[in-house]
This record gives C-alpha cells, sequence and structure tokens, in this order.
C-alpha cells in the first residue's frame, strides 16, 4: 500500500469509528442506555439533560 | 383533544438502537458502498461522505425519529395527524416499502441459497453462467414471463415464513429480539471475513486501490451526488421506517444520541464492508494476472453472486469464506427486511384495528405471492432491478422531498420537533438543523431526482425497452402513488383523528414512568 492509502485508511477509521465512539459515548454518558445519569452533589442530572 | 394511546414499546433504548441500527445495516452496505466509494474517487470520497452524512442522513434520521416520536404512529397515522391531507403521504412511504419488501425478500432467498451452495461450491467453473442460467434461469431479453424457477421457491418459503414469525411475535419479542441476536452474529461475522480477507495475497492492491484519494474527483458534481445517493440509501430514511420504530420509544427517550450512534454505526459499518471487499477483490487482481481497475462487477448482486463465488473458487478455504459472506448478507438483508416489513404491518394494524398477526399474515402472503409472480420468474432479474431503481432513485427521494418540504415550508414544523427533539435528548439539536432540513437537504434532493429522471427519460436503463421501463419502472411509482390514494380515500374502522385532535403534549411523562428504566 502507498504511504496516502494508508493515510486515508487511517482517516477512514479514526473518523468514522471515532465518530461512532463519541457518540456511543455521550449515548452512555445521557443516561439513554439504562442506569442513572450523571448528577452534581444536590442530586441534579449535570450532564447534559435528564432523559 | 383525543388523548395520545399508548403503544407497542422497545424494552429500553438499547433495542431500539438495535433494531435502528439493524434495519441500516443492510445489503447496500456490503455491495453498494465499496463500489460507489472505489468508483467516485477513492478515499477522496470520504470527504463528500462524511459531509453528506452530516448535513443529510443525519438531520433527516433526526426527523424521522422527531415525528414517530411525538406524532406516536405509524407513517400514515403520523403525517395524518401533522396536517389535513397528510395521510397520503404516510401511505405512499408505506407503498414504496411494499414495492421493497417484495424485491428484497427475493434476495434474501438467493443469498440464502448461495450460503449453502458455498459448501460444495456448487457453482462450478463459472460462477456467471451458474447465476444467471442454471440458478435463476435468466431470459434473454427483459420482458414479462410467467414462467415461474421451481427452486426458488423453497428457499423463498423459508424467507417469508421467517419474515413472518417475527411479524406476529410483536416489536419486544419479535423485532428487538431477532435484532439482538442478528446484528452482534453479522458484525462477528463479517468482522472474521475481514480479517481473513487481509491475509489473502494481494489483499494490500485491493485497499491502496479504494483508498488512494483522486482528489481531481472533489471538482466532480456527480460524485457529490453519488455521496449524498450513498447515505440516503443506506440509513434507511424517509419511508417510514424510522418514523414508525421511534414511535414504539417511550416518551423518555433520547433521540438524538441514538440517532448519532445508529448513523455513525452504519458508516462504520460500510468502511469494514469497504475493506473486506476490496481486500477480496485485491486477491482475485492478483490470483489473475490483472490490476484492480481492470475488474468488473465490483458492485451490485453482480458482485455477490458472480464475482465472490468467482474468488471463493480461487481461495484456500473458500467454502468457509462463502459461508461468512453469504451467510453476513442473509444477516444484514434480514434485519432491514423486517424494519421494512414493519411499515407496512403497523400501518394496516392501525387503519384496520386489525390484530398484529393478522396484519403480519396479509402482508406476508400478499408480498410473497407478488415475489413469486415477478421476481421468481425466468425474467424476476430484469424486473428487480428495473423496479428498485426507479423505487429508491425517484419514489424514495421523491417521499423526502415533500416530507421535508411540507413539514417546513408549509407546517413550519421544525421549530416544535426541533424543541422536542431537545426536551427528550442529550445532544442538542440547533438553528443549524432547521438550516439543513429546509434548504440543504431539499436542494441536493431536488438536484438528485432531477439528474436521475432527466437521465432516465433520455437515456433510459441498462439497454431495456422503452415500454418495459414505463410499465416496470415509471409504472411502479405510478403504483405507489395509487396506492397512497386508494388506502387514504378508504375508510378506516378507527376514527378518523387527526392534526386538529390530537395532541401530541397529552401523553405525559407520567403515564410511562413507571416503565422509565
Amino acid at each position: 500500500m502507498t504511504g496516502t492509502a494508508i493515510a486515508f485508511l487511517l482517516l477512514a477509521i479514526i473518523v468514522v469509528w471515532g465518530g461512532l465512539g463519541l457518540a456511543v459515548f455521550y449515548y452512555r454518558r445521557s443516561g439513554a442506555s439504562g442506569g442513572e445519569p450523571v448528577r452534581d452533589r444536590e442530586g441534579h442530572v449535570s450532564f447534559p439533560h435528564d432523559t | 383533544m383525543a388523548k395520545a394511546t399508548k403503544r407497542e414499546n422497545w424494552s429500553g433504548q438499547t433495542g431500539f438502537l438495535l433494531a435502528a441500527i439493524g434495519s441500516a445495516v443492510g445489503l447496500g452496505n456490503i455491495w453498494r458502498f465499496p463500489g460507489v466509494a472505489y468508483e467516485n474517487g477513492g478515499g477522496a470520497f470520504l470527504i463528500p461522505y462524511l459531509v453528506a452524512l452530516l448535513t443529510a442522513g443525519i438531520p433527516i434520521l433526526f426527523l424521522d425519529y422527531a415525528l414517530g416520536h411525538r406524532y406516536q404512529g405509524s407513517a400514515p397515522t403520523v403525517f395524518r395527524r401533522l396536517f389535513r391531507g397528510g395521510e397520503s403521504l404516510g401511505w405512499f412511504q408505506v407503498a414504496i416499502s411494499f414495492v421493497i419488501m417484495c424485491y428484497y425478500g427475493v434476495i434474501l432467498a438467493w443469498a440464502a441459497s448461495f450460503t449453502y451452495f458455498s459448501i460444495n461450491e456448487a457453482w462450478g467453473e463459472d460462477p456467471t453462467a451458474f447465476f444467471t442460467g442454471t440458478y435463476l434461469e435468466l431470459a434473454e431479453q427483459p420482458g414479462l414471463s410467467l414462467d415461474v424457477v421451481g427452486h426458488l421457491l423453497l428457499p423463498l418459503l423459508v424467507v417469508w415464513l421467517a419474515v413472518l414469525f417475527v411479524m406476529v411475535l410483536g416489536v419486544q419479542n419479535g423485532l428487538e429480539k431477532a435484532n439482538v441476536i442478528f446484528l452482534p452474529l453479522l458484525v462477528i461475522l463479517f468482522a472474521i471475513l475481514v480479517v481473513r480477507a487481509l491475509f489473502l495475497d494481494g489483499a494490500m492492491e485491493g485497499l491502496n486501490a479504494l483508498f488512494t484519494p483522486d482528489f481531481s474527483q472533489l471538482t466532480n458534481t456527480d460524485v457529490w451526488l453519488a455521496a449524498y445517493s450513498q447515505i440516503f440509501f443506506s440509513l434507511s430514511i424517509a419511508f417510514g421506517i424510522m418514523i414508525t420504530y421511534s414511535s414504539y420509544l417511550r416518551r423518555r427517550s433520547d433521540l438524538t444520541t441514538t440517532g448519532l450512534v445508529a448513523g455513525f454505526a452504519n458508516s462504520s459499518f460500510e468502511i469494514l464492508a469497504g475493506i473486506g471487499v476490496f481486500a477480496t477483490l485485491g486477491f482475485m487482481a492478483t490470483a489473475s494476472g490483472v490490476g484492480v481497475q481492470d475488474l468488473e462487477g465490483i458492485t451490485g448482486p453482480i458482485l455477490s453472486f458472480v464475482t465472490f463465488p468467482q474468488i471463493i473458487s480461487m481461495m484456500p478455504g473458500g467454502p468457509i469464506f462463502g459461508v461468512l459472506f453469504f451467510g453476513s448478507l442473509v444477516l444484514a438483508g434480514f434485519t432491514s427486511m423486517i424494519s421494512i416489513a414493519q411499515v407496512v404491518v403497523a400501518a394496516l394494524q392501525e387503519k384496520f384495528e386489525l390484530a398484529r398477526a393478522a396484519a403480519a399474515a396479509l402482508v406476508v402472503g400478499v408480498c410473497g405471492t407478488i415475489s413469486i409472480l415477478l421476481f421468481a420468474t425466468t425474467t424476476g432479474l430484469y424486473t428487480l432491478d428495473t423496479v428498485d431503481k426507479y423505487i429508491n432513485e425517484i419514489g424514495i427521494i421523491t417521499s423526502a422531498i415533500v416530507m421535508t418540504l411540507v413539514v417546513s415550508w408549509r407546517l413550519r414544523k421544525l421549530p416544535e420537533l426541533q424543541a422536542h427533539l431537545n426536551r427528550v435528548s442529550a445532544f442538542q439539536v440547533g438553528a443549524w438543523w432547521r438550516v439543513l432540513l429546509s434548504v440543504v437537504v431539499p436542494v441536493m434532493l431536488l438536484v438528485m431526482v432531477g439528474t436521475t429522471g432527466l437521465s432516465l427519460i433520455t437515456d433510459g436503463y441498462e439497454g431495456y425497452p422503452t415500454w418495459y421501463l414505463n410499465l416496470m419502472g415509471w409504472g411502479v411509482v405510478g403504483f405507489a402513488i395509487v396506492f397512497a390514494i386508494v388506502f387514504t380515500l378508504i375508510p378506516g374502522r378507527r376514527g378518523r383523528e387527526d392534526h386538529t385532535t390530537f395532541d401530541p403534549e397529552s401523553l405525559r411523562d407520567e403515564d410511562d414512568l413507571e416503565e422509565v428504566r
């Protein structure tokens, strides 16, 4: 493989799979995947909304 | 005002998410994306592809989610509740799903047959002759034959019975469980296939061909249209699937974050498919002593049912590779198929107050019969090819144009839908979402349908006779319109509740609070 092809292969993986990883991170932190969303000391949902 | 009614539910958000991904990841991810990317600039295609994902795919996905979740119904119910006369737009989307369902079952039957054929490489020395001759008994010219190919009936029967089984079991026990089992299995099977493909001689040549960028293509408008088309057809948007699926979400459900995961998961699988398919094509080119650019049949059914059998016959451990590849096609196709079927079943259930089993049996019976009479005959491949082209590139895009224009410009509902998305979701959408849906998306879609429509009118398609394209191509679009009008006019058994009597705010959190996990 040429260096350019390798660079674009890595770019595809980083951007698309990285995007998926980031989306899953948000999905879990929002509480959408089950369990409790993140709360502050007073017990209010702190990130970003109570879902 | 009438109170919104409680409906079947997903067991939780993750069940919905898996079903949404299962619907989006289909045959097009495996047999369309790699070839389209290669032919439209290779690595450089990633740029228009990502732009299309972020500016059209995900915004329309959010719109579908918002409509289904806020107006709680199948597509006809949602659009009837949204505006007077809207039910016909919903039935147009149902008609599109109905048509796609009829031929999708046939492709699944082929894939199931080839999974079995892979075990002893039943196609022999000439996969082309086997697929078009021995297997499909394809006529030399497109036409309307009623000469049914007998050996296609058994796999078709198995496919339709499997669809019926899932449909009868319902949202949680059928759709959700099928996706919970089949989607991870698909990922595992396909990951094994990709790893195997990467160790084949010449695999790197294939990846080189796919990922080497041709930046000159970025100034070619056809490449941008190809990117928008790929995203659009791949995400299962604008023909009722996501509206129906999101209507089964509980009131307090995160829509946008789920949409982001579904959108990026679909694209991630496309990249994985691109790596697997082109690594394999690289092996074929090397083994044949030619360049990847000299290979033919790198997209669509020919890639799957002619080119891949050739490759399987050439490689060590071919039968195992064949079972992995065709098994993946079956799983990817099946999870999409049941989502399409659900659009039709749910619409009939709601309009005529049918029991789920009765609606499922009716839909599967009618679709199964049509699939035999139109697509399991000696002219079935021509018919399938034509119907697929017109219903996707004219039917679905027209549906999306009407939906986005009506919602954004005639009804001016985008602010209300934006507020709905933001009220229930972690990821907040801003004014950018409204701008994309009201300006960018309609413009791109109008250019797409204009370009394709003009090309079909002036140049025809694949050299098929004009009368045939008029009948099976434009005719199927006309059928969808007539279907929409007829089903709108038929009085349903449920009262004619509409946008003046339905209050989307009436179902409160407390109504299903006890169900929130």
